[in-house]
């Protein structure tokens, strides 16, 4: 096993585990045609439910946001490669305890071998 | 629950953008037209309207002397067209910018005869500056500011005054 294939799984092993921080969550990839391969999946991510931020783009709106924390995977996570800023969303409860939405994955904010940080809104 | 005139006015918008969502000939396919709640928990969308109120702003100019006087207000509703393709689309995101926007203004001027008094609830009607929406990484766009010039009794806002 590789240090890259260690890094991975300790990434979902570890940081990821549902028994600890990890929760489920559905990834819906967008899909450029009718018949398209790529299909919805579940992942476990860590997410980290923040305050209300400040929303440039939208004349100083506020809005929720999340900071997903998710293994750089296409089996375990999302792959940094198939991740599509142009539509991909994330599906898991915008409050702990409430039933999932649906949330577009709106920017990456870092990657490494192991893992994705992303942010939805 | 009666409304007020700013509010069937909006009502009006919301309307005409809604049947540019619903019309399949558009050259822009709508995925959704948002009137924010509270805490803005809309989630961004490709080719999505977000419709909000900015200042209402008198116009003393259009007051009419009388008991109770006509008041003259200017409403901004603020038209956010967001454009959010994929990463793969080699597009130029301006030319989606640029269709969309021509779109919601086709939208909202139609009826082209009477489009600035949406339903002889206003006086007149025109569309300020556009302003771009700053990308950070998330998504583009732009806001098409609408200003609608409307009259009502000073003490009635539910009551149209010619």
């Amino acid at each position: 096993m590789s240090l890259h294939d260690v890094i991975q799984s300790d990434a979902s092993l570890v940081f990821a585990n549902a028994s600890d921080f990890g929760e489920t969550a559905t990834y819906k990839p967008k899909l450029y045609s009718e018949g398209d391969a790529r299909a919805n999946r579940t992942i476990t991510v860590v997410i980290d439910r923040q305050a209300l931020e400040i929303i440039s783009e939208d004349q100083q709106t506020v809005a929720p946001v999340w900071q997903i924390e998710i293994v750089n995977s296409s089996t375990l996570g999302i792959s940094s490669d198939e991740l599509d800023l142009g539509g991909d969303v994330l599906s898991f409860p915008p409050r702990v305890g409430e039933t999932a939405e649906d949330r577009t994955i709106t920017r990456l904010l870092s990657h490494d071998e192991g893992m994705l940080s992303v942010e939805c809104r | 629950m009666a409304f007020p005139i700013v509010e069937q006015i909006a009502d009006v918008i919301v309307t005409r953008l809604i049947a540019l969502r619903d019309n399949g000939l558009a050259e822009v396919a709508v995925s959704e037209v948002v009137r924010p709640v509270r805490l803005e928990s809309y989630t961004p969308k490709d080719n999505q309207i977000v419709i909000t109120q900015g200042a209402s702003e008198r116009v003393p100019e259009m007051d009419h002397p009388g008991n109770p006087p006509a008041v003259g207000r200017s409403q901004r509703f603020n038209i956010r067209c967001h454009v959010m393709p994929s990463e793969k689309d080699a597009t130029a995101v301006d030319e989606y910018v640029n269709v969309f926007a021509a779109e919601v203004m086709k939208a909202i001027t139609t009826p082209q005869a009477t489009w600035h008094n949406f339903g002889a609830l206003a006086i007149d009607a025109e569309f300020d500056t556009l302003e771009e929406i700053d990308g950070d990484g998330s998504f583009d766009g732009i806001n098409i500011p609408l200003l609608v010039t409307y009259r009502t009794s000073e003490n009635d806002p539910y009551t149209v005054r010619a």
